[in-house]
């Protein structure tokens, strides 16, 4: 059997994420560190090597995808540990240990698909069409890490943190997706511009995006004087990040 | 009313709507004639579609009145919403944070002006199908000629359908610099601009804009090679961008200043 070094590093990057996922779970701090160190830095390579083989930053296909997502999602994870490191906390963050089991799941998920970046259409050379796969790629992933910060303001793993410590951060995250989000479609704007002559078409595509643009808008206007389950807080604000995971997985 | 019609509910509920109308609208893209139809709003100019409309898909049309009902309510909510703030710190605090956040409503409100907007003013001329030497003649005494097409790439890849060009179009094998058209756009016999146009590279000029969207293959034509293209006259363009980019530095600003809680 004769792998390719993509198939190579992908098994490299899930086995990392799996064991640093699993050992965070189980509070085994040290071999979570070393195995999420390991994972950003092979997902860095992954990244690099889509870089290399294609001339192009990742933009499309479940592979090119995923790759630049964990590589987001798990840099993400170590900077979490820093800051919760400065609080002279001893154990591994619940924040970080589920943004590593959301690398391996993805990981997982990847496992069907092939691991090969996509053909290179004539109009990825397009500025404008790189912008725009990448940034709604990074969006996404910044709307997973807020998920993920959100859900771990509800749901705490046995921390005796104020709530609000995670929620501001998942709010910091959620409108740092949304600028990626906007210059993503403001660049998608113009390619549509310059491909179709209109900066806007009623597609699937277009109806997609801005069906995710109006989830991304609910989770920041649910009305303060709602006297609500945190639950459905948790529920709106997650959202985006469902939302944009279905989009990335299903397109 | 005023204060009713600015409230974060209307807003949340005009969301949801609007989140339940556009998903509508995405599962209806995956029914063969519902999809034909949604499409054929993209080719012409919203408003001329409305007028033009027979009848015979009355679920597309009852989506598209609904939404854009939906997305007027949201955006005099915002308007309310953005003014109501504004007398607030004109009157209070001057907080750049405050400013900020009017700014970038502000801006989204001109974003969602400008998308109203296009539906309603300019033209558009869609799915133009020409062949070299042909030409053709629109409402306003619009008319556009295409005199020869260049294609130096291999043709093989305007045989196969529109899925199966996108795996052969790479940028190995499609040079869109090498491959062009030569046309001739007139009002009333009157030049408005003429020269060689290709994909990704429109004509574009006071506010008019040819594209060329695609290459044609037809063996039966003596040249074999024609093109197909859109024309389209909207104002608002520079606008619509400018708003976007100064809508996504507001944020980022925002961001930025909020980026540490409030104590």
């Amino acid at each position: 059997m004769c792998f390719s070094a993509f198939e190579i590093l992908y098994h490299g990057i899930a086995g990392s994420f799996i064991i640093s996922g699993t050992a965070a779970l189980f509070q085994k701090k040290w071999a979570g560190l070393c195995f999420g160190f390991l994972a950003t830095a092979l997902s860095v390579f992954g990244v690099g090597l889509i870089i290399l083989e294609a001339g192009r930053p990742p933009l499309f296909g479940h592979y090119e995808i995923i790759t630049q997502s964990v590589f987001i999602i798990s840099l993400l994870a170590l900077l979490e540990q820093r800051s919760w490191h400065r609080h002279r906390l001893r154990f591994l963050s619940p924040v970080t240990t589920r943004l590593w089991l959301l690398c391996a799941f993805l990981m997982c998920v990847l496992y069907f698909f092939p691991k090969t970046v996509n053909a290179d259409f004539y109009m990825y050379s397009r500025i404008a069409v790189m912008t725009f796969f990448n940034f709604r790629i990074s969006a996404g992933a910044f709307f997973l890490v807020a998920a993920i910060h959100f859900y771990s303001g509800f749901f705490q793993g046995g921390t005796d943190l104020p709530p609000s410590a995670f929620l501001h951060k998942g709010r910091n995250f959620l409108l740092i997706g949304t600028i990626c989000f906007l210059i993503s479609e403001c660049s998608g704007s113009y390619w549509c511009l310059i491909w179709w002559g209109d900066t806007w078409h009623w597609s699937k595509g277009f109806l997609k995006a801005a069906s995710l643009f109006m989830l991304v808008m609910l989770s920041f206007h649910v009305p303060g004087k709602w006297k609500l389950p945190k639950a459905f807080h948790w529920v709106i604000c997650c959202m985006p990040g469902m939302g944009s995971l279905w989009l990335l997985l299903m397109h | 009313m005023i204060k009713k019609l600015a409230s974060v509910t209307w807003t949340f509920w005009s969301l949801i709507f609007l989140f339940g109308l556009l998903s509508l609208g995405v599962a209806l893209t995956f029914i063969k004639p519902y999809s034909k139809s949604i499409r054929l709003i993209s080719e012409q100019l919203p408003l001329d579609w409305l007028l033009k409309f027979h009848g015979n898909d009355g679920v597309v049309l009852v989506w598209f009145l609904l939404t854009c009902l939906i997305g007027g309510v949201l955006f005099i909510n915002l308007l309310c919403c953005t003014g109501l703030r504004l007398v607030a710190v004109l009157k209070n605090k001057k907080m750049p944070r405050q400013w900020l956040f009017i700014v970038l409503h502000g801006m989204f409100a001109v974003v969602m002006l400008c998308h109203g907007l296009a539906m309603v003013m300019g033209c558009k001329h869609s799915n133009i199908r020409l062949w070299p030497g042909e030409h053709r003649a629109f409402e306003g005494g619009y008319a556009v000629a295409l005199s020869h097409v260049e294609f130096k790439d291999q043709m093989d890849m305007l045989k196969a359908d529109y899925q199966a060009r996108r795996s052969l179009m790479t940028r190995k094998s499609f040079h869109p610099e090498k491959n062009y058209a030569f046309i001739t756009f007139t009002q009333n016999e009157e030049l408005i601009v003429s020269g060689a146009i290709s994909m990704l590279n429109p004509l574009v000029t006071n506010g008019k804009r040819v594209t060329l969207t695609d290459f044609l293959y037809d063996e039966a034509k003596a040249a074999p090679v024609g093109i197909s293209l859109v024309i389209v006259e909207s104002p608002l363009t520079a606008v619509f961008f400018m708003s976007y980019i100064f809508l996504i530095l507001s944020l980022t600003g925002f961001v930025i200043y909020t980026w540490k809680p409030s104590q």
